[in-house]
């Protein structure tokens, strides 16, 4: 707007209808001042087609005017006129307001607007029409009305992205909480019922916690970190047994990557060693144990302490050979199993 | 009239405060403790805790890990001089663990813990014996692993680390014992030499950390 003022007042040695250009000037300005007033009063930009019909209405006449108002040649000259922003304004606004195709047209219709202005100015001063001129400002309206619209339609969908993203976070974030309440209160009273004796309810309260353990543990099982590798692997066999499986892991597991075969076979490995106590041992307790070694290699035990068996006899009908020697083996670890009957089985594997 | 020893009042009777924001973990641990035990306060929050020892003055205090007003870890720095305080938990994190132990916690037992288990630890807090949960003894384990990786020479022993190894693995102190010859009372004393090391490596690292960052 006050390009508008300023530019009528730069020009005004041009001006040769004051009245009509003031009048103008005047309406647009009273327009400005509706339209601010009406915006702070909401504390926001109302973006209500009306005030964009209006704007755009409001172009549309400064450009005709223009023609009329200044002297011979202006529309067409270097000098600022009433038209040098506002229409500019309005193309864009109808654009950021309703969308790209509505931007476009109204910057096409402002275009005419000039066309429209410059045929008149052309008339009143018995000139050519600089066609040429015209049809560079119908399409500049036009383009930047769409471009306007397009802007915009960017900056929605890129809202749009940021507030899925923000909504996938929250439901995350959501799930921790669920978590972490069911810990805080779940957890403790069901463990309060777990040691309060051997009868079936403790029994009871024992399996619920375990798969709820189990379902947390699911949850933050990251595809390629160990540790939470061997937390879903025994909480699985625990579930799927019935049977108690204590863990204790060294810190520093995933200090260093883990191949996806070394991983693969440990895991599968472990996996079978779990069963095989769960399923053959008649364990009390059963324990899985994993550290880093010294120099960045892994040991893992799994021991219960359940029958034993004499070694050599069993070994091929517990599926020791292929599952669990042949996979480290694979990966060139080693496989040291301690047991003797009734000593219970320590199944320890070394990866370098 | 004649009055045996065995008559009067129990002598052995170890007297305790249980801190716990969740009514149903304090009613469930006072079922369990039997008669061994006297709980003579109770709190659910840290301040209140940290109140209820000073008037009491236990020989052991049971406090939850996460409470309102500082949880367990405030009830150890304000308390760890009175009474031996063992972190009754469900929590099985890495930090956890070591922040109560760096803060002078006698031990650190998780809730799963079989009530009879449960009791025998208790009582050996009582008399001055650091207690944890088995599982827990890997992520201790990891710890020393990690000092000796950062440049300082690792502060166990060859024979602590077997110990400890042992421990995360799931055996018993007679077994310990029994596989390495050396008795079960041994083995336990290496576990407390174990913790008290990690105690002081943990405080001399806060110390440290504090004096580079210039925080008190």
């Amino acid at each position: 707007m006050g390009w508008t003022i300023s530019a009528l007042v730069l020009s005004r040695h041009a001006v040769t209808h004051n009245a009509l250009a003031i009048s103008a000037a005047a309406v647009a300005f009273a327009f400005c001042v509706a339209s601010s007033v009406d915006a702070w009063r909401l504390k926001q930009h109302r973006q209500v087609i009306g005030f964009t019909i209006a704007d755009v209405a409001i172009g549309l006449m400064l450009m005709t005017i223009d023609g009329y108002a200044f002297t011979t040649g202006h529309v067409f000259g270097a000098g600022q006129t009433l038209t040098a922003s506002w229409p500019m304004v309005a193309a864009l606004a109808t654009g950021f307001s309703l969308g790209m195709g509505w931007g476009a047209g109204a910057g096409f219709i402002l275009g005419l607007g000039r066309v429209v202005g410059g045929y008149a100015n052309a008339r009143w001063h018995n000139l050519g029409i600089d066609w040429a001129d015209v049809a560079a400002g119908v399409t500049l309206y036009t383009a930047s009305g769409a471009v306007g619209g397009w802007v915009l339609t960017l900056l929605r969908r890129s809202d749009e992205a940021l507030a899925s993203s923000l909504a996938a976070q929250a439901a995350l974030a959501e799930r921790h909480n669920v978590a972490s309440r069911l810990h805080d209160t779940v957890l403790q009273t069901l463990a309060v019922v777990a040691r309060r004796g051997d009868d079936d309810v403790a029994d009871l309260a024992r399996r619920t916690d375990r798969e709820l353990r189990a379902f947390l543990f699911s949850d933050d099982a990251s595809a390629c970190e160990l540790l939470a590798g061997f937390k879903s692997v025994a909480a699985e066999v625990s579930q799927r047994f019935d049977r108690d499986i204590t863990t204790s892991f060294g810190g520093g597991i995933d200090d260093r990557p883990t191949s996806p075969d070394a991983r693969n076979a440990v895991l599968g490995a472990t996996r079978e060693a779990l069963s095989n106590a769960c399923k053959h041992a008649a364990a009390s307790s059963i324990n899985l144990f994993a550290q880093r070694t010294d120099r960045n290699g892994l040991f893992v035990s799994i021991r219960d302490d359940g029958t034993g068996f004499e070694t050599g006899a069993v070994e091929q009908g517990h599926g020791l050979q292929h599952s669990i020697r042949e996979r480290i083996a694979a990966v060139g670890g080693t496989v040291i199993i301690e047991t003797e009957p009734g000593a219970g089985t320590d199944v320890q594997m070394s990866l370098p | 009239m004649t009055q045996t020893i065995a008559d009067s009042p129990r002598v052995a009777q170890i007297r305790v405060v249980i801190a716990d924001d969740h009514a149903i973990v304090r009613a469930g641990l006072r079922a369990e403790l039997g008669d061994d035990f006297l709980v003579v306060g109770e709190a659910d929050d840290a301040p209140g805790a940290i109140d209820v020892i000073n008037a009491h003055r236990p020989d052991l205090v049971i406090t939850d890990l996460h409470m309102p007003g500082g949880g367990g870890i405030e009830v150890v720095h304000q308390c760890a001089t009175i009474a031996p305080i063992v972190i009754f938990t469900v929590s099985e994190a890495e930090r956890d663990l070591l922040d109560a132990v760096a803060a002078g916690a006698a031990g650190y037992l998780l809730k799963t813990t079989h009530a009879v288990e449960l009791r025998a630890a208790l009582a050996k807090a009582a008399a001055g014996e650091p207690v944890f949960s088995p599982t827990l003894a890997g992520l201790v384990l990891g710890e020393f692993r990690r000092l000796a990786l950062g440049a300082r020479a690792n502060p166990l022993s060859e024979r602590e680390r077997e110990v400890l190894q042992l421990v995360a693995r799931g055996f018993a102190y007679a077994a310990i014992g029994h596989k390495l010859g050396i008795s079960a009372r041994t083995a336990e004393n290496h576990v407390r030499n174990i913790l008290g090391k990690l105690h002081l490596t943990r405080r001399t690292d806060l110390v440290r950390y504090a004096l580079k960052h210039g925080l008190d």
